[in-house]
């Protein structure tokens, strides 16, 4: 007898029918992915990265494949905030699904201002801050690998906005824990773990890097087992705010790591571009999944994690 | 019609009727939003023709592989049976492509972005010369494989501008993919054509007899001479253009990048209209990874939404 399965989830007061976003970088502005599916059926997305003005990105050679992942030094390309107001979120206004603003500022008072911004949108469920873009020399990565810069971001955010912060967190640390304490501490309602590893990728032949930028953010399956231990640390580490798990997630049973190990929620990134229908598919694997299991709703996975000690 | 939008769209796509006040005063560089039409034909669409909306409506189909032919020096050229994709494909426009499979995790990961040679009813073929992994693995299909296919993507090749003049198609290599379609639709709709086509030696000049049959004259040329004009492509162009008129001649060109640097920078000191196609490594091929930047005149724009045809005039090329 088919039962159903809830796999609603609830994160720093938003509800989302299931516990799968898009990651930022992924996703575009929604619409594009519009022209594939239906994208009302996401628990919710993520935007690309918004700042205060557009931004150009980073020279041509901005990607490149590696083993089960990529490499990319977009260097946040994006419309600008004001161009998103105006001309993307009148769009997907009507899709049934959270989004969430990610913002990327220069400074302190940068983020700050973007919160403000879009605080009178009320089809913004919250704000993800990118604390972590490994391919920019300003603003960024900055406050995510230093713990009083990122508090002090998560403070004036907090100040700035009414909507629920999350803020995506820097794999390139000595100890992630730290820093996801220090915004826990500053007032974040959620942390998204992980955003990309740097690494690098030479042209052997003309012995030069494969990137302008030199390095990249590795992303893809070849990230999942150091993401999913990231999530594992900070959830045993830092009780009492939610996490959602990011790294490499190609299937449901990939996301279900990230929910054993303590994730409320997920997000699919790269696996955007191997399928544009990957997102979709790890929905409806979760609720197979919970059905062939005989768990009635996917909260009872949440960090169920049974530690082998010893 | 709408004036108000920007004019490259408005001129390239005839954009008309409902989504076209949204374009309007957009930044369109970045608008997804894109408008089409099958045709191909602003004519057509002014007269109330049939437009497709919302972007070039890219499709996700399973194809199944019905032909792999094999040609010299590892390239193939694959027919898939995709329907959907092969009607609505423009000339110029390209399909990202991998062998379907059952691993969670495909090796290589990302799709890999190929032009589209030719379609015969839902038939789509694709030339492809195995390079790297996800090409040797494209190459490597037997009929009856299926591979996951999206498409049609990207803008294609502006056929209006080929009308009454003297069109040139210059190729290099595997560039030969992308004026195929180009030759067949400018030959139907009654414009002179003529190819020009570069390749390093007379082995790697391929699919001549398609163009032969479209009674396209062609003018081969080789690094080593093996077959036609000695030398690049470009050479052989400012050779054979002595004895046309100028003012008629519009090139399209596809090709490695130092060719397409050569072309455009002669199209523009000639002041004859250029368009090229241009190639980039990319994750996704709809506008949404990024990766594929293209330096323009008017900033970084993307090969495979905003390309990969561009107008010669509006890119900028590195000295390396």
């Amino acid at each position: 007898m088919a039962s159903t399965v809830n796999l609603a989830v609830e994160i720093s007061g938003i509800r989302f029918k299931n516990p799968v976003l898009t990651a930022s970088g992924t996703f575009g502005y929604g619409l594009e992915f519009a022209q594939f599916f239906d994208i009302s059926r996401l628990g919710g997305f993520c935007t690309k990265g918004l700042s205060l003005l557009p931004m150009p990105g980073n020279p041509p050679g901005r990607i490149v494949e590696t083993p089960a992942g990529m490499l990319n030094a977009i260097g946040l390309e994006n419309v600008g905030i004001d161009c998103f107001i105006r001309e993307k979120l009148p769009l997907i206004e009507h899709y049934d699904t959270h989004v969430i603003a990610n913002i990327l500022g220069k400074s302190v008072d940068e983020f700050a201002e973007l919160a403000r911004r879009l605080d009178p949108f009320p089809k913004i469920s919250g704000l993800e801050l990118n604390i972590s873009c490994p391919n920019i020399k300003e603003g960024g990565i900055q406050f995510g690998h230093n713990p009083t810069m990122a508090s002090q971001v998560v403070t004036a955010v907090k100040r700035a906005t009414t909507k629920p912060v999350w803020v995506k967190l820097s794999p390139n640390v000595t100890d992630i824990t730290v820093v996801a304490r220090a915004c826990q501490e500053a007032g974040a309602d959620a942390l998204t773990l992980v955003n990309t590893f740097v690494g690098m990728s030479i042209d052997v032949n003309k012995r030069r890097p494969m990137l302008s930028n030199v390095t990249g953010g590795l992303s893809g399956p070849a990230i999942r087992p150091l993401a999913v231990r990231l999530v594992y640390q900070v959830a045993r580490a830092v009780k009492g705010i939610p996490l959602v798990g990011i790294g490499g997630i190609m299937c449901a049973r990939d996301a279900l790591e990230f929910i054993i190990a303590g994730a409320t929620a997920v997000q699919v990134g790269t696996a955007n571009f191997t399928d544009p229908l990957a997102a979709l598919k790890v929905i409806d694997g979760l609720e197979e999944f919970c059905r062939k299991q005989g768990i009635s709703d996917i909260r009872e996975l949440i960090g169920s994690i049974s530690d082998c000690e010893g | 019609m709408n004036d108000t939008t920007n004019d490259r769209v408005a001129t390239r796509y005839s954009v008309g009727a409902l989504r076209i006040e949204r374009l309007a005063g957009t930044d369109w560089r970045h608008h997804t939003i894109r408008v089409w039409s099958q045709y191909g034909d602003c004519g057509a669409l002014a007269a109330g023709g049939v437009a497709r909306y919302s972007s070039p409506m890219p499709h996700a189909v399973e194809a199944e592989l019905v032909e792999n032919k094999q040609l010299p020096q590892d390239n193939y050229l694959l027919t898939f049976r995709a329907p959907s994709i092969s009607s609505e494909t423009l000339p110029g426009q390209f399909v990202m492509a991998a062998p379907k499979t059952h691993q969670v995790v495909p090796s290589p990961l990302l799709k890999r972005p190929l032009a589209v040679y030719s379609v015969h009813g839902p038939l789509l073929t694709v030339l492809i010369k195995a390079i790297g992994e996800g090409t040797a693995r494209l190459g490597l299909m037997r009929p009856g494989q299926i591979a996951n296919l999206i498409g049609p993507l990207g803008n294609g090749f502006d056929l209006t501008a080929g009308r009454g003049k003297i069109n040139f198609l210059i190729a290099g290599g595997v560039g030969i993919a992308s004026v195929y379609l180009l030759a067949q639709k400018l030959k139907q709709q009654g414009d002179e054509t003529h190819l020009l086509y570069g390749a390093r030696t007379a082995a790697d000049l391929i699919l001549l007899d398609d163009f032969q049959a479209l009674d396209v004259p062609v003018v081969p040329a080789t690094d080593d001479g093996s077959c036609g004009f000695r030398g690049f492509v470009t050479a052989a162009l400012g050779d054979y253009m002595r004895g046309y008129d100028i003012s008629l001649l519009n090139f399209y060109a596809c090709g490695p990048e130092p060719m397409l640097k050569a072309v455009s920078a002669f199209a523009c000191a000639q002041h004859i209209p250029c368009q090229v196609s241009v190639e980039a490594r990319m994750a996704c091929g709809f506008g949404v990874c990024l990766g594929c930047s293209v330096k323009t005149k008017d900033g970084y724009r993307l090969a495979c939404s905003d390309g990969p045809v561009f107008q010669a005039s509006e890119l900028i090329w590195d000295k390396s």
